[in-house]
Protein backbone atom coordinates (compact mmCIF):
# COMPACT_ATOMS: atom_id res chain seq x y z
CA UNK A 1 0.00 0.00 0.00
CA UNK A 2 2.81 2.34 0.95
CA UNK A 3 4.43 1.38 -1.78
CA UNK A 4 1.13 2.32 -4.37
CA UNK A 5 1.01 5.29 -2.67
CA UNK A 6 4.62 6.44 -3.43
CA UNK A 7 4.30 5.08 -6.49
CA UNK A 8 1.16 7.66 -7.05
CA UNK A 9 2.82 10.27 -5.89
CA UNK A 10 6.15 9.88 -7.78
CA UNK A 11 3.79 9.78 -10.94
CA UNK A 12 1.77 12.92 -9.78
CA UNK A 13 5.16 14.60 -9.18
CA UNK A 14 6.63 13.86 -12.71
CA UNK A 15 3.23 15.00 -14.43
CA UNK A 16 3.63 18.33 -12.01
CA UNK A 17 7.55 18.43 -13.04
CA UNK A 18 6.79 18.11 -16.49
CA UNK A 19 3.94 20.99 -16.77
CA UNK A 20 6.53 22.87 -14.65
CA UNK A 21 9.08 22.23 -17.37
CA UNK A 22 6.90 23.12 -20.14
CA UNK A 23 5.35 26.22 -18.30
CA UNK A 24 8.96 27.36 -17.97
CA UNK A 25 10.18 26.70 -21.55
CA UNK A 26 6.64 28.46 -22.50
CA UNK A 27 7.55 31.67 -20.56
CA UNK A 28 10.95 32.00 -21.56
CA UNK A 29 10.16 31.34 -25.22
CA UNK A 30 6.97 34.20 -25.07
CA UNK A 31 10.12 36.45 -23.04
CA UNK A 32 12.29 35.98 -25.62
CA UNK A 33 9.91 37.10 -28.36
CA UNK A 34 8.84 39.79 -26.73
CA UNK A 35 12.39 41.02 -25.86
CA UNK A 36 13.26 40.14 -29.61
CA UNK A 37 10.11 42.41 -30.73
CA UNK A 38 11.00 44.78 -28.59
CA UNK A 39 14.86 45.02 -29.75
CA UNK A 40 13.81 44.79 -33.50
CA UNK A 41 11.55 47.93 -32.62
CA UNK A 42 13.83 50.31 -31.00
CA UNK A 43 16.63 49.78 -33.62
CA UNK A 44 14.26 49.94 -36.87
CA UNK A 45 15.88 51.76 -39.44
CA UNK A 46 19.78 50.97 -38.19
CA UNK A 47 22.10 48.17 -38.33
CA UNK A 48 23.69 49.76 -35.46
CA UNK A 49 21.88 48.18 -31.92
CA UNK A 50 20.54 50.46 -29.26
CA UNK A 51 22.33 49.91 -25.57
CA UNK A 52 18.67 50.39 -23.95
CA UNK A 53 16.02 52.21 -25.98
CA UNK A 54 14.25 55.42 -24.80
CA UNK A 55 10.40 54.54 -24.26
CA UNK A 56 9.81 58.45 -25.26
CA UNK A 57 11.53 57.37 -28.65
CA UNK A 58 9.19 54.51 -29.58
CA UNK A 59 6.40 56.74 -28.17
CA UNK A 60 7.07 59.41 -31.06
CA UNK A 61 7.90 57.21 -33.98
CA UNK A 62 5.97 57.82 -36.96
CA UNK A 63 6.62 55.59 -39.45
CA UNK A 64 8.24 57.20 -42.66
CA UNK A 65 7.09 60.63 -41.58
CA UNK A 66 6.96 62.67 -45.07
CA UNK A 67 10.50 62.89 -46.42
CA UNK A 68 9.30 66.21 -48.47
CA UNK A 69 8.15 68.24 -45.24
CA UNK A 70 11.79 70.51 -45.62
CA UNK A 71 13.61 72.62 -43.64
CA UNK A 72 15.24 76.02 -44.69
CA UNK A 73 18.86 75.02 -45.41
CA UNK A 74 22.04 77.49 -44.70
CA UNK A 75 25.34 77.23 -46.42
CA UNK A 76 24.21 77.84 -50.14
CA UNK A 77 24.18 80.44 -52.77
CA UNK A 78 22.36 80.58 -55.62
CA UNK A 79 23.78 80.46 -59.17
CA UNK A 80 22.82 83.22 -61.74
CA UNK A 81 23.75 82.07 -65.19
CA UNK B 1 14.28 78.96 -61.28
CA UNK B 2 17.52 79.47 -60.33
CA UNK B 3 20.36 76.94 -59.68
CA UNK B 4 21.94 76.71 -56.26
CA UNK B 5 24.95 75.78 -54.89
CA UNK B 6 25.51 74.39 -51.79
CA UNK B 7 28.61 75.32 -49.98
CA UNK B 8 27.92 72.78 -46.55
CA UNK B 9 30.64 70.41 -47.66
CA UNK B 10 33.35 70.16 -49.55
CA UNK B 11 31.72 68.61 -52.76
CA UNK B 12 29.35 71.96 -53.85
CA UNK B 13 27.11 69.94 -54.97
CA UNK B 14 25.74 72.11 -57.99
CA UNK B 15 21.42 71.72 -58.19
CA UNK B 16 18.87 72.25 -60.78
CA UNK B 17 14.95 72.50 -58.64
CA UNK B 18 14.27 68.93 -57.92
CA UNK B 19 17.60 68.21 -57.72
CA UNK B 20 19.50 66.66 -54.55
CA UNK B 21 22.67 67.10 -53.26
CA UNK B 22 25.17 64.00 -52.94
CA UNK B 23 23.97 63.53 -49.55
CA UNK B 24 20.45 62.86 -50.62
CA UNK B 25 18.92 65.05 -48.11
CA UNK B 26 19.50 68.32 -49.63
CA UNK B 27 17.29 69.72 -52.29
CA UNK B 28 17.18 72.25 -54.56
CA UNK B 29 12.89 72.96 -53.79
CA UNK B 30 11.85 76.36 -55.88
CA UNK B 31 15.21 78.07 -56.59
CA UNK B 32 16.14 77.78 -52.24
CA UNK B 33 18.18 74.82 -50.49
CA UNK B 34 15.93 72.72 -47.96
CA UNK B 35 16.96 70.01 -45.98
CA UNK B 36 14.86 67.14 -46.01
CA UNK B 37 15.09 65.74 -42.64
CA UNK B 38 15.50 68.80 -40.08
CA UNK B 39 13.38 66.83 -36.60
CA UNK B 40 14.14 63.51 -38.73
CA UNK B 41 16.15 61.34 -37.04
CA UNK B 42 15.64 57.61 -38.14
CA UNK B 43 17.79 56.43 -35.21
CA UNK B 44 16.80 57.90 -31.43
CA UNK B 45 19.07 55.22 -28.76
CA UNK B 46 20.43 55.75 -25.52
CA UNK B 47 24.26 54.76 -25.87
CA UNK B 48 27.07 54.42 -23.54
CA UNK B 49 29.85 57.08 -24.16
CA UNK B 50 32.28 54.54 -25.02
CA UNK B 51 30.19 53.10 -27.80
CA UNK B 52 30.64 55.93 -29.76
CA UNK B 53 33.62 55.49 -28.77
CA UNK B 54 34.82 58.23 -26.91
CA UNK B 55 36.76 57.32 -23.81
CA UNK B 56 38.61 60.51 -22.60
CA UNK B 57 34.77 62.13 -21.87
CA UNK B 58 32.56 61.75 -19.53
CA UNK B 59 33.23 57.78 -18.91
CA UNK B 60 30.19 55.65 -18.27
CA UNK B 61 28.05 58.55 -19.16
CA UNK B 62 24.29 57.33 -21.08
CA UNK B 63 24.08 60.36 -23.98
CA UNK B 64 20.84 60.66 -26.05
CA UNK B 65 22.48 59.47 -29.88
CA UNK B 66 20.34 60.81 -32.58
CA UNK B 67 20.64 60.04 -36.59
CA UNK B 68 18.97 61.03 -39.73
CA UNK B 69 19.32 59.32 -43.17
CA UNK B 70 21.87 60.83 -45.80
CA UNK B 71 25.57 60.96 -45.63
CA UNK B 72 28.17 63.20 -48.02
CA UNK B 73 30.73 60.08 -48.18
CA UNK B 74 30.02 56.90 -49.61
CA UNK B 75 32.11 54.56 -47.24
CA UNK B 76 32.22 50.95 -49.47
CA UNK B 77 32.52 49.46 -45.77
CA UNK B 78 29.93 51.66 -43.87
CA UNK B 79 28.48 49.85 -40.69
CA UNK B 80 24.88 51.90 -40.85
CA UNK B 81 25.19 51.82 -44.72
CA UNK B 82 21.00 51.37 -43.99
CA UNK B 83 20.94 54.77 -43.26
CA UNK B 84 23.54 56.72 -44.50
CA UNK B 85 23.49 55.44 -47.62
CA UNK B 86 19.92 56.29 -48.40
CA UNK B 87 17.27 59.13 -48.77
CA UNK B 88 14.69 59.88 -45.92
CA UNK B 89 12.00 58.02 -47.77
CA UNK B 90 13.53 55.19 -47.52
CA UNK B 91 14.20 55.02 -43.69
CA UNK B 92 11.30 55.02 -40.24
CA UNK B 93 11.74 58.33 -39.03
CA UNK B 94 10.73 60.16 -35.94
CA UNK B 95 8.74 63.15 -35.65
CA UNK B 96 11.59 64.68 -32.77
CA UNK B 97 11.78 68.36 -33.28
CA UNK B 98 15.01 70.01 -31.37
CA UNK B 99 13.28 70.92 -28.40
CA UNK B 100 11.65 67.25 -27.79
CA UNK B 101 15.59 65.78 -28.30
CA UNK B 102 16.49 68.32 -25.70
CA UNK B 103 13.63 67.24 -23.66
CA UNK B 104 14.38 63.54 -23.83
CA UNK B 105 18.19 63.71 -23.31
CA UNK B 106 16.42 65.64 -19.87
CA UNK B 107 14.20 63.10 -19.16
CA UNK B 108 16.57 59.95 -19.70
CA UNK B 109 19.00 61.85 -17.39
CA UNK B 110 21.67 62.12 -20.60
CA UNK B 111 24.27 64.68 -19.93
CA UNK B 112 25.31 64.53 -23.46
CA UNK B 113 23.74 64.44 -26.64
CA UNK B 114 25.64 62.76 -29.68
CA UNK B 115 24.97 62.97 -33.27
CA UNK B 116 26.04 60.33 -34.70
CA UNK B 117 25.37 57.11 -36.60
CA UNK B 118 24.85 58.52 -39.93
CA UNK B 119 26.98 61.97 -39.84
CA UNK B 120 25.79 65.27 -38.25
CA UNK B 121 27.33 67.45 -41.15
CA UNK B 122 24.23 66.32 -43.60
CA UNK B 123 22.09 67.41 -40.87
CA UNK B 124 23.80 70.71 -39.95
CA UNK B 125 20.70 72.74 -39.40
CA UNK B 126 18.74 70.27 -36.93
CA UNK B 127 22.08 69.24 -35.09
CA UNK B 128 23.28 72.72 -34.47
CA UNK B 129 19.76 74.27 -33.74
CA UNK B 130 19.52 71.00 -31.24
CA UNK B 131 22.59 71.29 -29.69
CA UNK B 132 22.33 75.15 -29.16
CA UNK B 133 18.89 74.62 -27.13
CA UNK B 134 21.19 71.75 -25.10
CA UNK B 135 23.42 74.16 -24.42
CA UNK B 136 21.51 76.12 -22.64
CA UNK B 137 19.94 73.58 -20.63
CA UNK B 138 23.93 72.10 -19.05
CA UNK B 139 23.80 68.88 -21.69
CA UNK B 140 26.87 68.66 -23.37
CA UNK B 141 27.50 68.24 -27.39
CA UNK B 142 29.14 65.05 -28.80
CA UNK B 143 30.22 65.33 -32.70
CA UNK B 144 30.24 61.54 -34.60
CA UNK B 145 31.64 62.91 -37.48
CA UNK B 146 33.96 62.15 -41.00
CA UNK B 147 34.57 65.68 -40.79
CA UNK B 148 33.91 66.04 -44.43
CA UNK B 149 32.39 69.53 -43.58
CA UNK B 150 33.60 73.26 -45.05
CA UNK B 151 35.48 75.78 -42.72
CA UNK B 152 33.05 78.29 -41.96
CA UNK B 153 30.15 75.93 -41.20
CA UNK B 154 32.65 73.62 -38.81
CA UNK B 155 33.93 76.87 -37.38
CA UNK B 156 30.17 77.46 -36.29
CA UNK B 157 29.34 73.65 -35.67
CA UNK B 158 32.56 74.19 -32.77
CA UNK B 159 31.08 76.89 -30.60
CA UNK B 160 28.83 74.43 -30.04
CA UNK B 161 30.41 71.01 -29.42
CA UNK B 162 32.02 70.14 -26.34
CA UNK B 163 33.69 66.54 -27.75
CA UNK B 164 34.01 65.11 -31.38
CA UNK B 165 34.59 61.80 -32.98
CA UNK B 166 36.18 61.80 -35.67
CA UNK B 167 36.63 59.04 -38.37
CA UNK B 168 40.57 59.35 -40.03
CA UNK B 169 40.26 56.48 -42.50
CA UNK B 170 43.11 56.30 -44.41
CA UNK B 171 45.62 58.31 -47.09
CA UNK B 172 43.90 60.26 -49.39
CA UNK B 173 44.05 57.31 -51.85
CA UNK B 174 41.96 55.64 -49.98
CA UNK B 175 39.22 58.58 -49.51
CA UNK B 176 39.51 58.91 -53.33
CA UNK B 177 38.83 54.69 -53.88
CA UNK B 178 36.83 53.22 -51.07
CA UNK B 179 34.88 56.54 -49.54
CA UNK B 180 34.47 58.86 -52.89
CA UNK B 181 35.74 62.00 -50.79
CA UNK B 182 39.59 63.44 -50.04
CA UNK B 183 41.28 63.52 -47.14
CA UNK B 184 42.83 67.28 -46.86
CA UNK B 185 39.64 68.64 -45.52
CA UNK B 186 39.54 65.85 -43.16
CA UNK B 187 42.61 66.86 -41.57
CA UNK B 188 41.39 70.46 -41.64
CA UNK B 189 38.88 69.08 -39.13
CA UNK B 190 40.61 67.88 -37.23
CA UNK B 191 43.20 70.06 -36.93
CA UNK B 192 40.28 73.25 -36.67
CA UNK B 193 38.53 71.25 -33.89
CA UNK B 194 41.50 71.02 -31.42
CA UNK B 195 42.27 74.22 -32.17
CA UNK B 196 38.48 75.35 -31.17
CA UNK B 197 39.27 73.74 -27.96
CA UNK B 198 36.40 71.08 -28.32
CA UNK B 199 37.81 67.32 -27.31
CA UNK B 200 38.85 65.55 -29.51
CA UNK B 201 39.10 61.62 -30.33
CA UNK B 202 40.23 59.64 -33.73
CA UNK B 203 39.57 56.32 -35.17
CA UNK B 204 40.50 54.86 -37.74
CA UNK B 205 38.64 51.52 -38.80
CA UNK B 206 41.72 48.81 -40.07
CA UNK B 207 40.24 47.35 -43.74
CA UNK B 208 42.52 44.33 -44.27
CA UNK B 209 44.27 44.92 -47.46
CA UNK B 210 43.40 48.54 -47.89
CA UNK B 211 44.41 50.75 -44.98
CA UNK B 212 46.16 48.05 -42.46
CA UNK B 213 50.09 48.11 -43.93
CA UNK B 214 52.52 49.36 -41.18
CA UNK B 215 53.60 52.44 -43.48
CA UNK B 216 50.12 53.51 -43.52
CA UNK B 217 49.53 53.09 -40.04
CA UNK B 218 52.79 54.74 -39.00
CA UNK B 219 51.87 57.62 -41.29
CA UNK B 220 48.70 58.29 -39.51
CA UNK B 221 50.00 58.03 -36.81
CA UNK B 222 52.87 60.38 -37.34
CA UNK B 223 50.37 62.89 -39.01
CA UNK B 224 47.92 63.14 -35.80
CA UNK B 225 50.83 63.42 -33.61
CA UNK B 226 52.85 66.28 -35.54
CA UNK B 227 49.25 67.95 -36.04
CA UNK B 228 47.28 67.77 -33.25
CA UNK B 229 49.88 66.24 -30.62
CA UNK B 230 50.52 63.01 -28.56
CA UNK B 231 47.94 63.18 -26.00
CA UNK B 232 44.83 62.87 -28.94
CA UNK B 233 42.94 59.56 -28.37
CA UNK B 234 43.77 57.31 -30.79
CA UNK B 235 41.02 53.93 -31.62
CA UNK B 236 41.90 51.25 -34.24
CA UNK B 237 38.71 49.76 -34.55
CA UNK B 238 38.14 46.29 -36.16
CA UNK B 239 36.38 45.94 -39.31
CA UNK B 240 33.46 43.53 -40.37
CA UNK B 241 33.13 42.48 -43.80
CA UNK B 242 29.40 44.86 -44.67
CA UNK B 243 27.61 46.62 -47.50
CA UNK B 244 30.17 46.48 -50.46
CA UNK B 245 33.22 45.20 -48.40
CA UNK B 246 32.13 41.36 -47.98
CA UNK B 247 34.79 39.75 -49.86
CA UNK B 248 37.54 41.03 -46.87
CA UNK B 249 38.00 39.42 -43.78
CA UNK B 250 37.34 40.47 -40.10
CA UNK B 251 40.96 42.67 -39.70
CA UNK B 252 42.75 39.91 -37.45
CA UNK B 253 43.35 41.28 -33.77
CA UNK B 254 46.80 40.59 -34.23
CA UNK B 255 47.03 44.07 -37.34
CA UNK B 256 44.99 45.48 -34.79
CA UNK B 257 47.52 45.50 -32.37
CA UNK B 258 49.96 46.09 -34.71
CA UNK B 259 48.92 49.23 -35.52
CA UNK B 260 48.67 50.36 -32.10
CA UNK B 261 52.41 49.32 -30.87
CA UNK B 262 52.89 51.35 -34.02
CA UNK B 263 51.09 54.14 -32.94
CA UNK B 264 52.63 54.26 -29.93
CA UNK B 265 56.68 54.25 -31.03
CA UNK B 266 55.63 57.07 -33.32
CA UNK B 267 54.87 58.80 -29.37
CA UNK B 268 50.93 58.70 -28.85
CA UNK B 269 49.95 57.69 -25.53
CA UNK B 270 46.77 57.20 -25.63
CA UNK B 271 46.01 54.24 -28.59
CA UNK B 272 43.19 51.92 -28.28
CA UNK B 273 41.99 49.01 -29.85
CA UNK B 274 37.69 48.58 -30.78
CA UNK B 275 35.80 45.84 -31.60
CA UNK B 276 37.58 43.65 -29.62
CA UNK B 277 36.12 42.98 -26.28
CA UNK B 278 38.17 41.68 -23.43
CA UNK B 279 41.80 43.39 -24.99
CA UNK B 280 43.99 44.86 -22.62
CA UNK B 281 44.09 47.48 -25.36
CA UNK B 282 40.56 48.86 -24.11
CA UNK B 283 42.13 50.20 -20.81
CA UNK B 284 43.60 53.33 -20.43
CA UNK B 285 46.71 53.40 -19.01
CA UNK B 286 48.64 56.19 -16.96
CA UNK B 287 51.75 57.32 -19.23
CA UNK B 288 53.74 57.68 -16.14
CA UNK B 289 53.68 54.51 -13.81
CA UNK B 290 51.71 52.48 -16.71
CA UNK B 291 49.39 51.31 -14.12
CA UNK B 292 45.47 51.27 -15.74
CA UNK B 293 43.88 54.06 -14.56
CA UNK B 294 40.40 53.13 -16.55
CA UNK B 295 39.45 49.20 -16.85
CA UNK B 296 36.85 48.97 -19.90
CA UNK B 297 35.10 46.13 -20.93
CA UNK B 298 33.58 46.53 -24.86
CA UNK B 299 31.02 49.62 -23.70
CA UNK B 300 31.92 48.99 -19.64
CA UNK B 301 33.68 50.77 -17.14
CA UNK B 302 34.90 47.92 -14.91
CA UNK B 303 37.40 50.21 -12.73
CA UNK B 304 37.83 54.14 -13.20
CA UNK B 305 41.09 54.98 -11.33
CA UNK B 306 41.04 58.46 -12.33
CA UNK B 307 40.87 61.29 -9.44
CA UNK B 308 40.73 64.67 -10.42
CA UNK B 309 41.48 64.96 -13.73
CA UNK B 310 44.96 62.35 -12.81
CA UNK B 311 46.11 59.12 -12.01
CA UNK B 312 45.12 57.91 -8.29
CA UNK B 313 48.63 55.96 -8.38
CA UNK B 314 50.65 58.82 -9.04
CA UNK B 315 49.27 61.64 -10.17
CA UNK B 316 49.83 61.94 -13.62
CA UNK B 317 47.45 64.77 -15.22
CA UNK B 318 45.24 62.37 -17.62
CA UNK B 319 43.80 64.43 -20.38
CA UNK B 320 40.28 64.23 -21.29
CA UNK B 321 37.06 66.02 -19.85
CA UNK B 322 35.74 63.72 -16.71
CA UNK B 323 33.38 65.00 -14.67
CA UNK B 324 30.77 67.45 -15.49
Amino acid sequence: MIVENSSAKFKWMNVRAKTVSNLTIGIVAVAALIICGCERGKTAGTSDKGWTASPAAMAVQTPNAPGRESGKARFWKTLDY
Amino acid sequence: MSKVQCELCPRGCILSPGQRGDCRVRENIGGELRTLVYGKPCAVHVDPMEKKPLFHFLPGAPVLSIATAGCNLHCRYCQNWDISQRPPEETNNFDLPPEKVVAMAVENRCPAIAYTYNDPVVYYEYASDTAKLARGKGIKNVLVTAGYINEEPLKELCSLADAAHVDLKGDDQFYREVCSGTLAPVQRTIEIMKKSGVWVEVINLVVPTLNDSPDKVRWLAKWLFDSVGPDVPLHFSRFHPIYRLKNLPPTPVDALIRAREIAREVGMRYVYVGNVPGLEAENTFCPKCAKAVIKRRAYFIEENNIKNGACAFCGEKIPGVWKL
